[in-house]
């Protein structure tokens, strides 16, 4: 009777059942638990967090963490995280917790077990350095700071990239500048990139410590016994001056005296020894890698016909050195045309250690026989485990289909546009042409930089000239003064001239004239109007000194006598011009 | 008398085109007619000891270039073109020989940009000489203007004309400079180059490159240089086996 109600109740059920069965699908796959230690070595009197991941499960309860000589564990907390990329849900759990060693030494947490996910889990072994505080500081030298450098593990292997840190601790009650990397040589590495600074607290025996930690990547390029450091920095410091004397507006000391000074200190040596990759259980395949990596590969589309393209895309994430990362081989006896692979690498920390790198080749199906891509491998030797490593890429099957009727489709390289392609080279050229020096291009020629600067000099006579041609414009005073010396310069030479050709009147008259302007350029008067008569109704009245007034008399004399008496001997006429020069000198050097 | 003088220069042209040719073309033709009787290896030795004389001209090399690849030496014939073409620049034989050789090279190999091919259109001489030639131009007017004030307005636009030609051309100059001093490039002369992660025999080895592969010198230390194929991968080799051009 009522059977639509219960039709739709059974089809509700079905879809609920379905959507919990395929979330569950998505979320539950394998669970994994992990621990890590934020720090490997830590100092004592510094606390170490102990972090206790759950992916794709979560425990009942927060682990027990055995108990530990000497290593007091607190409970911090959980944090959890959810993600959803691509359809992929994605879920952990974290528990952390605080360790705070009472003692120096190597502390062994052990595999911690606990139920997730309907598993039981373990966690991997862990070791936790504590080093003693004084002998931390052993590579500072000065009072105030001091560096030391952490490296992973003592014994490296060749091509294997290590994130080192260098850790800078500086008194919490000085004030400092940002510490500046001096030296830091590294034999047998490649020192790669840098990861920005942080600064955090640390407690050090009963002494604050702000530490500056900075990360770096490090590649062993050698074998043998390897060296690190001494890591040499200087840090800019203000410290309370040790010889402040008493300051009449400061009786109390209130005001902070500080002295500035940069402190050099360097954090020690550490030797490691460079290992080459073992030998034993090396894969037939292994490219290279070294370091801890996962691999995905899909290839699409997978329902093709004969000579269609297919990509296939393989992504190596994880850690280690990306450089060495190859992509693997397909088995020679696939059924594929190949194309070279693209690759891109896209690093997940400043350091570039993490990260992944993603290759992308065409494959084209040559037969309908290729009814897969074949399965692969990838290795890798993983340093902390000093194994290698495969992990395996299961074959994807293929719907290959006969090519349709006509031309195969053909895969069009990447190249830059270019002509038909020709099939030999241009003959040579018969005749040598031009000859040149073999030598330095242009830039690189002396001659032809200097020659550079002579536009500029031409450019700055004439600004130099235009400022002083402006100059003279706007001074009348000037410009009269440089004419006057002008024309004195030349009526000197006249009166040489004249006296030798006994030219008595010329003589007199160009002698009056030079008087006049002079004297006239001096007293800001025009030079007609300036007679004898000026030295007594000017000069004197404003204190010219008399020898001069009376030279300048004298030449004034000399010429009203020779009005009377012109004719004179050039001889005579001579001896007159060193009284004339006189004159005119005393007249320039008048300051009326 | 007119007729007279032009004869007279057309002879002396004549005769100086003949003395020029015959003098300077001997060792040339000899080593072209090497080449034409596909005794290649010894065309290269020809062209090779006129090079040594400390001069050069595009011909030159670019025959020399045809020599080395007639005797299978890729990478050589790469560089003497490069070296032809930083002669002549717009020489179109250069050009197509340059790219036929490149097509027979394999692996990696650097391959300038955009920028890079436009800035090679004309050489470092010409590029020094526009950029001086904008430069003097530009001071000149300028200081034509301080001379004749009354000029100043007329004078003003093609004196900022000048002067952006000089600041353009100077930053392609500089380009080029930086380029050729800073990231010199390099070809592969041997048949195979193993580029290492430092410059040590031990060192890992990152790839591997063919003769003729180009490649950018980025540093040097002892008789390694570090070289970058494809913007990507950067690795140590053998300076032996490069030729810098």
């Amino acid at each position: 009777m009522d059977r639509t109600p219960r039709k739709w109740d059974f089809i509700w059920r079905v879809l609920a059942v379905g959507l919990i069965l395929g979330f569950g699908g998505a979320t539950a796959r394998s669970a994994t638990f992990t621990a890590s230690l934020d720090r490997g070595t830590i100092a004592l009197g510094e606390t170490a967090t102990l972090s206790l991941i759950f992916s794709g499960g979560q425990p009942s309860q927060a682990p027990d963490i055995p108990t530990l000589r000497n290593l007091p564990v607190a409970y911090l907390g959980p944090s959890s995280q959810f993600s959803v990329i691509n359809g992929q849900v994605s879920s952990s759990v974290t528990y952390n917790y605080l360790l705070t060693p009472r003692q120096a030494g190597d502390y062994q947490i052990p595999s911690i077990s606990a139920e997730a996910g309907g598993q039981r889990l373990a966690t991997q072994p862990l070791t936790l350095r504590v080093e003693n505080p004084g002998t931390e500081a052993g590579g500072g030298g000065a009072e105030f700071a001091f560096a030391r450098l952490i490296l992973p593990r003592k014994e490296l292997y060749l091509g294997e990239t290590i994130t080192a840190q260098l850790q800078v601790f500086i008194d919490g009650r000085v004030q400092h500048g940002q510490p500046h990397l001096t030296g830091f040589p590294a034999e047998g590495f490649n020192v790669g990139n840098l990861r920005e600074a942080q600064v955090r607290g640390a407690q050090i025996g009963a002494v604050s410590y702000r530490m500056i930690s900075v990360d770096v990547a490090l590649q062993v390029i050698k074998t043998g016994r390897l060296t690190i450091g001494p890591v040499t920095l200087s840090v800019p410091v203000e410290v309370p001056s040790a010889n402040r004397r008493r300051d009449l507006f400061d009786p109390f000391g209130m005001f902070n005296r500080a002295e500035r000074r940069t402190v050099s200190i360097a954090a020690p040596a550490e030797a490691v020894q460079g290992l080459a990759l073992p030998l034993e259980g090396r894969p037939a395949h292994f490219s290279g890698a070294i370091g801890k990596f996962e691999m995905t590969a899909s290839a699409q589309p997978t329902n093709v016909a004969v000579g269609d393209p297919i990509t296939l895309k393989v992504q190596i994430t994880g850690s280690g050195s990306f450089d060495t990362v190859e992509l693997p081989a397909l088995p020679p006896d696939a059924k594929f045309k190949t194309y070279p692979a693209t690759t891109k690498v896209v690093p997940d920390d400043p350091l570039a250690r993490q990260g992944s790198k993603t290759f992308e080749r065409v494959i084209v199906p040559e037969s309908t026989e290729a009814s897969e891509v074949p399965a692969f491998s990838f290795s890798f030797f993983d340093p902390e485990t000093k194994m290698y490593r495969t992990v395996l890429q299961p074959a994807v099957p293929l719907i290959v289909t006969p090519a349709p009727s006509g031309a195969v489709p053909v895969i069009a390289a990447r190249q830059e546009s270019q002509p038909a392609s020709a099939r030999d080279i241009i003959h040579i050229k018969p005749r040598l042409g031009t000859l040149s020096r073999i030598g330095s291009p242009l830039v690189f020629q002396p001659w032809f930089l200097t020659l550079q600067s002579a536009p500029m000099l031409a450019l700055l006579l004439t600004v130099f000239w235009r400022k002083r041609t402006d100059v003279l414009a706007k001074n009348p005073g000037l410009r009269r003064k440089k004419m006057v010396s002008a024309l004195t310069r030349e009526g000197l030479r006249d009166l040489r001239r004249f006296a030798e050709e006994n030219q008595s009147d010329l003589f007199f008259s160009t002698t009056l004239r030079l008087v006049r302007e002079n004297l006239g350029e001096r007293l800001d008067l025009p030079a007609a109007a300036i007679t004898e008569a000026i030295l007594e109704e000017r000069l004197r009245p404003r204190g010219a000194p008399e020898p001069a007034v009376a030279a300048i008399q004298e030449v004034f004399q000399a010429c009203n006598l020779a009005q009377y008496s012109p004719v004179r001997a050039g001889q005579e006429l001579a001896t007159l011009i060193p009284q004339v020069e006189a004159a005119l000198r005393r007249i320039q050097e008048l300051d009326v | 008398m007119i007729r007279l003088l032009a004869g007279c220069l057309t002879m002396l042209f004549c005769a100086c085109r003949a003395i020029g040719t015959e003098g300077a073309n001997t060792p040339f033709d000899a080593a072209n007619r090497l080449y034409e009787e596909g005794n290649y290896n010894s065309a290269v030795k020809a062209y090779q000891e006129m090079l040594a004389s400390g001069k050069a001209s595009p011909a030159l090399y670019f025959n020399l270039g045809n020599a080395w690849f007639k005797s299978g030496h890729l990478g050589q014939a790469i560089a003497a073109y490069r070296k032809a073409g930083q002669l002549a620049p717009r020489d179109r034989d250069i050009t197509a020989n340059l790219r036929f050789v490149r097509q027979q090279v394999q692996g990696p190999a650097w391959r300038p940009g955009a920028f890079a091919r436009g800035a090679g259109w004309f050489t470092l001489n010409e590029w020094a000489a526009w950029a001086s030639g904008c430069w003097w131009l530009c001071l000149l007017l300028l200081a034509a203007r301080e001379l004749k004030p009354s000029l100043a307005g007329r004078l003003k636009a093609p004196a900022g004309c000048a002067a952006a030609a000089a600041l353009g051309l100077g930053v392609v100059l500089g380009w080029s400079v930086y380029q050729a001093r800073a990231c010199p490039a390099a070809v592969v002369v041997a048949k195979e180059a193993v580029a290492r992660h430092g410059p040590l025999e031990e060192s890992h080895e990152t790839f591997r490159l063919h003769d003729g592969a180009e490649v950018l010198i980025l540093d040097r230390k002892d008789d390694w240089a570090q070289i970058s194929a494809d913007n990507r991968q950067t690795g140590w080799v053998k300076r032996d086996l490069l030729e810098p051009i």
